[in-house]
């Protein structure tokens, strides 16, 4: 392991890698903090440039890019209440409302000292514990998924701050919306009225700028929205002054990374899921949970920890088995593939100079993100003082685009707008948004691996029960569902006057 | 315009309209495909007949003051986004953002040129390298092309 990594320190150790890492991570929280790019985007833009590099530059490039991007999602969300990546959606949370109340450095240092944490924590994983992980996630089956994602629907229950019920009513209908398109199993069309756009479903980028954005932007026309005199951009205190505070947390830190990198490890689940089980996580373990959802510096550091960590658990499945978890990753591993490299025990012993130099990048772009994302976010935190009357279009100007340039269609456009009506009305009935969106996220992967158990005991609904019962990782996500419904149902009797998001 | 108790009231009413559309498109679906849609409108359905039940139960709430302000920053929002989507298909991008983001500011009050238009040109330039030129989105087909 030590020569291994040796190799890995020398392949690193070279000028072209250095700035290779160094540009992915510039460009990655670019990318990150506009609603509208996506790491997947970023990451399949720069495949192609990454030919004519030598495979560790390549590779620590494309890896930059993803961290770094799933970490800036955060910026936009904490100073405009519009996640750029669908990882920031628990941090705005807690994110914007410190933002509001003259927080924003603050808010964006926790964030960004978070992310670098979970981060490098994940990857540590990675480099001591890929094998046993990747066994783990081989017993995740058909079952397991499904109460995966209903553990992070019961989450909803925790997330809808107000009168619970309303926050299961959008959950619901986030799980409703992910049915437009064709069904996972039998392919058939459903609530796409003739329209092609929608044959794949609603895009989640599209809706999450829509859902987001809009709201946001006639809140400012209608002047609902005030600037906040912001105590602490360009104040006396530095923003590394933060770490301290993210440190004294450890609990808080070590819960998220370890969910961060235990959602990772399961192909298919998402940063976004990552970011609002450790959130959850964090709120029931806080002594202080009324303070969630109204600046809690806790639920910040969770989910930016959190989602930070589920990248390098993405990356388990990927080299050990060659498991893309999602999008970014299976564009790595085109990018690995175009290099030679074939996921696998090969990867770890034939290539260990390239492999251990991809993971020690890893390590370097948590670290450099660090002064990248702080001063780029300094920047951006000016952003709060610019008149409505000219931030109001060039954020809408932005949706627009962001959204047009997804699949390059003008349908998302008007899908989005549609979408952005939906949030509107959220607002404006007091309905927590963050429950839509986990459950547009978890919907699909929860019809599917639904009907694919069912499928698996011939539709015999006994058996599939008898079969939740009976799996030693169903138990303890059937327990676990139990005790996030129990504490939510608790939690609201308690305090039912809690504000919404 | 709407007490907190008449919105929880017009929310449910809105629910369980959109639940029994669903219910309705969804029995021409195959069985396979149409249970887990209706399973989940029943179950927003019933969220929304027992929160309407308990907001009835709770005493009426007096007026709030009429406030149309955030209804006529949707409508705005609305049209300015589709009048930006047509323009965009007819006389191309570039002078679409420019023209939306310029008559924006100024419908919003912004009157002062020296900014209005440095910013409208700036952001569209900046717009259109970062999606066309560096990301490689092809842009939206205009029908005037100059």
């Amino acid at each position: 392991m030590i020569e291994n990594l040796l190799l890995g320190l020398n392949a690193l150790m070279t000028p072209m890698a250095l700035f290779a890492v160094t540009i992915g991570v510039i460009g990655g929280v670019v990318i990150g903090s506009l609603p509208g790019l996506t790491s997947t985007m970023g990451v399949a833009l720069l495949v192609p440039l990454t030919f004519s590099m030598p495979p560790e530059a390549g590779l620590a490039m494309l890896g930059g890019i993803y961290l770094a991007s799933t970490y800036s999602g955060s910026i936009s969300a904490i100073i405009l209440n519009i996640p750029g990546t669908p990882a920031a959606v628990a941090t705005l949370l807690d994110g914007h409302p410190m933002s509001q109340r003259g927080e924003t450095t603050r808010a964006l240092a926790l964030a960004t000292f978070a992310s670098s944490i979970g981060g490098m924590l994940s990857v540590i994983a990675l480099l001591l514990l890929a094998p046993p992980l990747a066994e783990l996630s081989l017993r995740f089956g058909s079952p397991e998924y499904f109460l995966l994602a209903v553990f992070g629907i019961t989450v909803i229950a925790s997330l809808s701050a107000g009168t619970m019920s309303k926050g299961l009513m959008a959950g619901a209908m986030g799980l409703l919306l992910s049915t437009i398109g064709s069904n996972p199993l039998t392919g058939e069309l459903r609530f796409t009225f003739g329209l092609p756009s929608l044959y794949d479903g609603i895009p989640m980028v599209v809706s999450l700028i829509g859902l987001y954005s809009i709201p946001e932007v006639i809140s400012m026309i209608s002047k609902k929205t005030f600037v906040v005199p912001q105590a602490d951009i360009g104040g006396r205190r530095s923003a590394f002054s933060y770490l301290g505070e993210v440190l004294a947390r450890k609990g808080n830190v070590l819960r998220s990374s370890l969910i961060g990198i235990i959602v990772g490890i399961i192909p298919g689940v998402g940063c976004s899921v990552g970011g609002f089980l450790s959130y959850d996580a964090a709120k029931r373990a806080s002594k202080t949970k009324e303070e969630f959802g109204k600046g809690s510096p806790d639920g910040v550091i969770a989910s930016e920890t959190a989602n930070n960590a589920v990248t390098g658990g993405t990356l388990i499945p990927l080299l050990t088995l060659g498991i893309p978890g999602n999008p970014v990753t299976a564009v790595l591993l085109g990018g690995l593939m175009i290099h030679g490299l074939r996921p696998g025990a090969d990867l770890f012993t034939t290539n260990a100079d390239i492999t251990y130099g991809f993971i020690l990048s890893l390590l370097l772009a948590n670290i450099l993100f660090v002064p990248v994302g702080l001063i780029f976010a300094r920047y951006c935190a000016k952003v709060i003082m610019v008149p409505r009357e000219i931030l109001a279009p060039c954020i809408l100007a932005f949706a627009v685009i962001g959204a047009y340039s997804i699949r390059s269609s003008v349908d998302d456009i008007l899908i989005m707008l549609a979408v952005g009506v939906v949030g509107f009305g959220f607002n404006y009935f007091a309905v927590p948004r963050a429950p839509l969106v986990l459950g547009l996220v978890l919907g699909t992967l929860a019809e599917g691996e639904l009907a694919r158990s069912l499928a698996l005991v011939s539709g015999d609904v006994p058996a599939f029960l008898l079969q939740l019962l009976t799996r030693p990782i169903c138990i303890i996500l059937l327990i676990l569902c139990a005790i996030a419904l129990f504490q939510g149902v608790v939690q609201h009797r308690r305090n039912p006057h809690m504000l919404d998001s | 315009m709407l007490t907190e108790r008449s919105k929880d009231i017009l929310f449910c009413a809105l629910a369980i309209i959109a639940t029994l559309v669903v219910l309705v498109v969804s029995f021409n679906y195959q069985a396979a495909s149409a249970y887990f849609p209706q399973l989940l409108a029943v179950f927003i359905a019933v969220l929304a007949i027992l929160l309407g039940l308990q907001r009835l139960k709770t005493p009426a709430e007096s007026g709030a003051n009429a406030d149309h302000t955030e209804f006529l920053g949707l409508v705005k929002v609305v049209i300015s986004i589709l009048a930006y989507t047509g323009a965009m298909l007819v006389i191309g991008f570039p002078i679409a953002t420019a023209l939306f983001l310029s008559l924006m500011m100024l419908v919003l009050g912004e009157r002062r040129p020296l900014l209005i238009l440095p910013i409208a040109l700036g952001l569209t330039g900046l717009l259109y390298s970062l999606f066309f030129w560096f990301l490689g989105v092809y842009p939206p087909e205009a029908m005037i092309s100059f």
